[in-house]
C-alpha cells in the first residue's frame, strides 16, 4: 500500500532539493562568467585537456590543447 | 596566448591587415562562462581589396616561420583562423569592437551586441548553444541590440529565438 502523504512530502522535498541544485549551478555559471579573460582561457585549456582522452578518432584527432 | 595576440596585433601595425577582432567561441567566452573550443577566430578587414584577402597574412606569417594546419595558422601553437569580413554586419562588428586586455596585451573582441547579431545571422547549432548562454549570463544593452538587429533585418529571427528557447510567447 502506497502512503500518499509520505509520497507527496517526499516529492516536495525532492523538488526543493533539485531547485537548490539548479540555483547553485546558475550561481556558479554567473561567477564563472565574471572571471577575467585570462582566467577563462586557463579554464578553457583545462577543458581541452579533459576532452583529450575522448577525442582520439576521426575529425577530433587534430584538435590541439593550447600551449599557454 | 599573449604571444599569439601580440603577433596578430603586429599584423595591423605592419598594415598586413586594416583591422581585426576576436570572434567565434573565444569572443563568446569573453562574455560568458568558459566553453570548449579549439581555435581562435580572427575576423579582419583586409588592408586592400583583393580576391585573396588571406594571401598577405599567410605570406607574412610564413615568413615568420609559422606553419599552417588545415584552415588554421599555428601561432605559438594556437590554431588561429583568419576570416575576412564577409558582409556589412561583420564589417561593422569589427569596426565597433571592444578593446580588452589579456595580460599586458591590448586586443579587440567583438562587442557583445554585435556578437549576438552575428551568431543569430550564422545560426549554426553551436551558435544557438552559445546564444542561450549569452542570454542567460551576459549583461546585454537591449537598446543597442535592437538597433543592430533592426538595421540588419535580424529582429524577427531574434524574437523567434527567444520564443523557442526562452518561452517568451
Amino acid at each position: 500500500m502506497i502512503n500518499m502523504s509520505f509520497l507527496r512530502k517526499f516529492t516536495l522535498i525532492q523538488n526543493k532539493a533539485i531547485e537548490k541544485i539548479i540555483r547553485g549551478k546558475e550561481q556558479r555559471r554567473k561567477e564563472l562568467s565574471e572571471l577575467s579573460f585570462k582566467e577563462k582561457i586557463h579554464i578553457l585549456v583545462e577543458l581541452q585537456k579533459m576532452a583529450e582522452g575522448v577525442k582520439k578518432q576521426g575529425k577530433t584527432a587534430d584538435r590541439i590543447v593550447w600551449p599557454i | 596566448m599573449e604571444k599569439t595576440l601580440k603577433i596578430i596585433k603586429e599584423l595591423r601595425e605592419k598594415k598586413v591587415l586594416k583591422d581585426f577582432s576576436i570572434g567565434g567561441g573565444i569572443a563568446a567566452l569573453y562574455y560568458i562562462e568558459p566553453l570548449l573550443t579549439y581555435d581562435l577566430d580572427i575576423l579582419f578587414i583586409p588592408s586592400k581589396d583583393s580576391i585573396d584577402a588571406l594571401a598577405p597574412i599567410y605570406r607574412h606569417l610564413k615568413e615568420k616561420g609559422f606553419k599552417t594546419k588545415g584552415e588554421h595558422v599555428l601561432i605559438q601553437g594556437i590554431p588561429v583562423q583568419f576570416i575576412p569580413v564577409y558582409n556589412d554586419l561583420v564589417k561593422e562588428a569589427v569596426q565597433h569592437s571592444e578593446e580588452v586586455k589579456y595580460g599586458r596585451i591590448k586586443t579587440k573582441v567583438l562587442g557583445l551586441e554585435y556578437l549576438i547579431a552575428v551568431m543569430l545571422q550564422t545560426n549554426r547549432p553551436k551558435d544557438r548553444e552559445r546564444l542561450i548562454k549569452v542570454f542567460e549570463e551576459a549583461k546585454i544593452d537591449l537598446k543597442l541590440l535592437n538597433k543592430i538587429l533592426k538595421k540588419y533585418g535580424l529582429y524577427d529571427k531574434y524574437v523567434l529565438f527567444k520564443e523557442v528557447y526562452f518561452d517568451t510567447k
